[in-house]
Formats: C-alpha cells, sequence, structure tokens
C-alpha cells in the first residue's frame, strides 16, 4: 500500500506560550513495498510525523493518502486506518498489560472484531513471525519475559492487527546487541515475507544503511533529504551539521579518503568497504 | 485533551507575585481559604472576587489558562450545586413531582458553587506561581517548628514536591500509553459506563507497573547523590523575606479585617 503525504503541517499547543512548530510542509511518497527509514535528531519531527500517518494526531493543514484512503478527511473512519497503518512506539514494551502474552498480542484484532479460530491463527502467527517460540511463551506472563522478548511481543501485538503499512519508532533503542540483531531481523523477515511497506525511524545509521531502500531526513520540522542511502549518505557534511552521521562503513572510508585520495568514499556496508579498498590496492601495485 | 489539566502547574512569569517568599504565598493561601469559609454573603464574596482580580492582574497568568484548571472539576461543583438545589425546604419556586427547588435552596447552591470556584482558582494561584521547589523549601521551613512533636517535615515536603514534580510526567506517560493502545484499535470515547471502565485497564496497567518504574529509578538516582534525608542539609538558595513580604503581609491582615467586618455588615 502507498503512502502520499502532501504539504503536511502541524504545530504543538497553538496559542500558549510554548506554542511549537513540529511540522513544517512535508511532502513525500512511499511505493507498496518500500522500505524507508526516517532520520533526524531529537526534536525533529520524526515522532510526530509518525503519528499523523495513523491519524493519532490531526495535521493543521496538508493531506495524507494512505492506500486510496485520504486520513485525513475527518469523515472516514479512524479505527479502520489505525488498522491498516500499524504503529510500534518507542519503548512498546510499556504498553502490555494482560495476564499472557497470547491474550495481550490478541487485544489489538480483538478490538477490530476478529474473534474464534480466526484470532488464534493470527495470534499464533504473529508471535512466530516474530521469532518467539509460540508454545513456551503464549501461557506466560509479558511482564516475566527478558526485554527483548518483551519488545518482539509488543511487536507482535501491532503485527496481529494485519496492518498493510508498519510503522516502527526506534524499535531497537534500549536493546542489547543480541536482541538488538532480532528486532532487526524480524523486521527484515516481516518485509520479505508480508511485503509491506515499511517505515522506520532510527539513530543507527548502519541499520538503515543495511535494510533501507530510501532515507527521508527531518530537520527542525522539515523535510531536507529525500533519496537512496548511497545518495544520502554521500552528502555526510550536511549531515553532521544537522547532528547525525553517516554508517560505520562509510565514515571509515571518508576518514580514509584523506590517507588514500581517489578511493570512492561512497560504500554502505563493510564488505563493499572491503572490497573498494582491495579494489584500490590492486590499482596502485600496478 | 489529557494536557488540558493546569491544576499543579506552574506559568513562569516575572510578577512581583512569583518573587514572593513561598511562605508568605502559603500562608496566604491558608488565609485565604479561611476567609472564603468566613464570608457569609454575596457582597462579601464580592469583595473576594475583587481582590483575586487584583491578585490575577499582577501576577500577569493569563485568565483563560486559569479557568482551563476548573474544566477538570466542573463534575464536582455541578454535584455540589445540583444537590444544594433540591435540598432545602422554603418559599417554592418550581415543583415537580418529588422534586422541589426553593428560594433558599437556589441561594444555597449558587453560594456553595461560587465558594468551590473561589476556592480552586484562589489555590491555583499558588502553584501557578510558585515553584515546585520553592513551593517545597517554604512548606519544609514552616512545618519546622513542629519538628520536636515528631513531625518529620523534610520527608513530607519532599512527599510533596515528588507528587507535584510527577503530574506532569504521569500524564505524559498516560497520554503515551493511550495512543500506543489507540494504535492497536483501542476505543476510549464510546460505549456505556461500564464498557468505559473495562476499556481504561489497557491504560491503568500499563501506567502502574510504570510508576513503580519511575519510582524505582528516582530512589536509585537519589541514592547515587548521597541522599540521607533532611538531617545537616544545606539549601542551594537560602529563602528569606524581603520587604515585598512584609508588605504582602499587611495587606493580606488587612483584607482579613475586612471579611471578618463583612460578616456583621447587613450585606445581601
Amino acid at each position: 500500500m502507498s503512502i502520499t503525504v502532501e504539504n503536511l503541517t502541524y504545530t504543538y499547543s497553538k496559542g500558549l506560550p510554548n506554542e511549537t512548530r513540529a511540522l513544517e510542509d512535508v511532502s513525500f511518497q512511499l511505493e507498496p513495498g518500500e522500505f524507508a527509514a526516517v532520520i533526524g535528531h531529537t526534536g525533529s519531527g520524526k515522532s510526530t510525523l509518525m503519528q499523523q500517518l495513523n491519524g493519532l494526531l490531526r495535521p493543521d493543514s496538508g493531506k495524507i493518502t494512505v492506500g486510496e484512503v485520504c486520513i485525513t478527511d475527518p469523515s472516514n473512519k479512524m479505527t479502520e486506518v489505525r488498522r491498516k497503518v500499524g504503529l510500534v512506539f518507542q519503548y512498546p514494551e510499556y504498553q502490555l498489560f494482560e495476564e499472557t502474552v497470547a491474550k495481550d498480542v490478541a487485544f489489538g484484532p480483538k478490538q477490530v472484531g476478529m474473534t474464534g479460530e480466526e484470532l488464534d491463527r493470527v495470534v499464533e502467527e504473529s508471535i512466530r513471525l516474530t521469532g518467539l517460540d509460540y508454545e513456551e511463551v503464549k501461557e506466560r506472563s509479558p511482564f516475566e519475559l527478558s526485554g527483548g522478548q518483551k519488545r518482539r511481543v509488543a511487536i507482535a501485538g501491532v503485527l496481529a492487527m494485519k496492518p498493510e503499512i508498519l510503522i516502527l519508532d526506534e524499535p531497537t533503542a534500549g536493546l542489547d546487541p543480541s536482541a538488538h540483531r532480532d528486532v532487526l531481523e524480524l523486521i527484515r523477515r516481516i518485509h520479505r515475507k508480508e511485503r509491506m511497506t515499511i517505515l522506520l525511524v532510527s539513530h543507527n545509521m548502519g541499520d538503515i544503511a543495511e535494510l533501507a531502500d530510501r532515507v527521508l531526513v527531518m530537520n527542525r520540522g522539515k523535510l531536507v533529504m529525500n533519496g537512496t542511502p548511497a545518495e544520502v549518505f554521500s552528502r555526510g557534511e550536511p549531515l553532521w551539521e544537522m547532528g547525525l552521521g553517516l554508517p560505520p562503513a562509510t565514515e571509515f572510508m571518508e576518514r580514509l579518503k584523506d590517507r588514500m585520495p581517489g578511493i570512492d568514499a561512497a560504500q554502505l556496508s563493510i564488505e563493499d568497504a572491503a572490497k573498494e579498498i582491495c579494489r584500490y590496492l590492486k590499482g596502485r601495485k600496478k | 485533551m489529557i494536557r488540558d489539566i493546569t491544576l499543579g502547574q506552574y506559568y513562569p512569569e516575572q510578577s512581583v507575585i512569583h518573587r514572593l517568599d513561598a511562605r508568605t504565598k502559603i500562608l496566604g493561601t491558608l488565609l485565604y481559604i479561611i476567609e472564603i469559609f468566613l464570608v457569609n454573603s454575596f457582597a462579601g464574596f464580592g469583595l473576594v472576587i475583587l481582590a483575586l482580580g487584583v491578585l490575577i492582574g499582577i501576577s500577569r497568568v493569563p485568565v483563560r489558562f486559569i479557568f482551563k484548571g476548573l474544566k477538570a472539576v466542573v463534575f464536582i461543583i455541578l454535584l455540589t450545586f445540583v444537590l444544594n438545589l433540591f435540598m432545602f425546604d422554603g418559599t417554592v419556586l418550581w415543583h415537580w413531582k418529588f422534586l422541589t427547588i426553593t428560594y433558599e435552596g437556589l441561594y444555597r447552591s449558587c453560594f456553595m458553587a461560587l465558594r468551590l470556584i473561589l476556592l480552586i482558582i484562589g489555590t491555583s494561584m499558588l502553584t501557578l506561581t510558585t515553584k515546585p521547589m520553592e513551593l517545597t523549601d517554604g512548606l519544609e521551613k514552616l512545618l519546622k517548628p513542629f519538628n520536636r512533636f515528631g513531625l518529620p517535615s523534610h520527608e513530607i515536603a519532599l512527599m510533596m514536591s515528588i507528587a507535584l514534580r510527577f503530574i506532569p510526567t504521569l500524564l505524559e506517560e498516560t497520554d503515551k500509553i493511550m495512543k500506543a493502545q489507540q494504535a492497536r484499535g483501542a476505543d476510549f470515547e464510546s460505549g456505556n459506563l461500564i464498557q468505559r471502565v473495562k476499556n481504561m485497564i489497557p491504560i491503568l496497567i500499563p501506567l502502574f507497573v510504570g510508576s513503580f518504574r519511575i519510582a524505582q529509578d528516582l530512589a536509585l538516582a537519589m541514592e547515587a547523590r548521597c541522599y540521607h534525608g533532611g538531617v545537616g542539609r544545606t539549601r542551594m538558595k537560602e529563602i528569606v523575606f524581603s520587604r515585598r513580604d512584609w508588605v504582602a503581609g499587611v495587606l493580606l491582615a488587612v483584607f482579613l479585617g475586612i471579611v471578618i467586618a463583612s460578616r456583621w455588615m447587613p450585606l445581601p
């Protein structure tokens, strides 16, 4: 399912002394099945943008179209929009509340009217999709799981609503390296298997370089860059100025360029960087 | 929506009222509460409203902002009004089956509602113009004399300041959890009363778990900075009475006199 955002503008606490412009004239389009990443430092409007996309916040002006439906049109039912656009908040494990993992995951689909066998099947599927052992966790309390497991249960809770677009707000924040890898792997699997359109907010440039087809850069409420990871990460200077960075491999290559003039620094992964260095060294021998 | 609750919030401004010693303001608020209950006529309330109006004017807190705080307690005010309305015998104004409105009841309910509204607006001025830290410091100093009777004044003040400090944090947390559950299809706006209460469970449980987490983090952070209670603790900002506090004190005393005098005046 595609998303089209046109001239979106939003202001917090309008008319109060702490009024802040959170979004200013933001426009972009995502194709069905595309994997896009949003970067920007704290307070740049990323989270506000995410909440606009599933109708939790309403824009002051501008238009958002999801698939065929204009979600900023007040006559449209928000529950239907929220089912289609799954939103995983930051630290989603804090929203767990049920006695068992299976019940918690079932909360969302139940709200949209699923019952009986269909419900059970969806719950099982979603838990398995996140890489958890369904038989082992289904009857356990979500509060006794580990941090990484809790987060996966929370993600399963959103997946169980069978969204066609999945938005994740820093899904790996505060996880240890192995849980971090698990969650990334899970996102990649969802993207491949379910052909979902994915929008990922992250501060980890390495992850983005690895996963995303497209990078959107937010700065002070404005969308300042929109391109492929190779395009965006070739502009290190402006990114640094916005308080952002480059993927480790790209940064390494940028530094190497001082010592090895002529090397192509635009490498996103460690493998590509290694290949480029080999190519460069071989060329120099001759 | 949930952020509209202004009870216990601070409104940053640079007015004389803001700069008064917290002790003056606490005592002033206490006096104000006593005065509200001393007043026995609408004219007396007129006096109180006048004084309150002047105070709000000087403090430069927008009136709109103050009234937003009332929204949270509208239900209580209405309940008081309606209960008082039907509970008094006297000259009948209106009658329908078992419901009777009397002149005395109407007078009484207007009186009570006005008293409640003034009480809330007046006391909210204290927190609107005083930073929570100053408030606690002031309270601690005021309670100090009671230490010899075994009253843990420092601990009481600390508990109060933590409670005040965490109102906005918990509201923010509630807002976040509500949004997260809404994103999972939860609906908080429709259904009958029982259904609505049931719908609160997905908010209340994470909020409850969250407050334990916050409390634990806070306790740990305090211990890491060697907090060990009030004994021998010094302050970065010592609070001292200045000339404006004496002026305020005299004004408060004069006003108390006027209010007491108004009780014996033949006023409506």
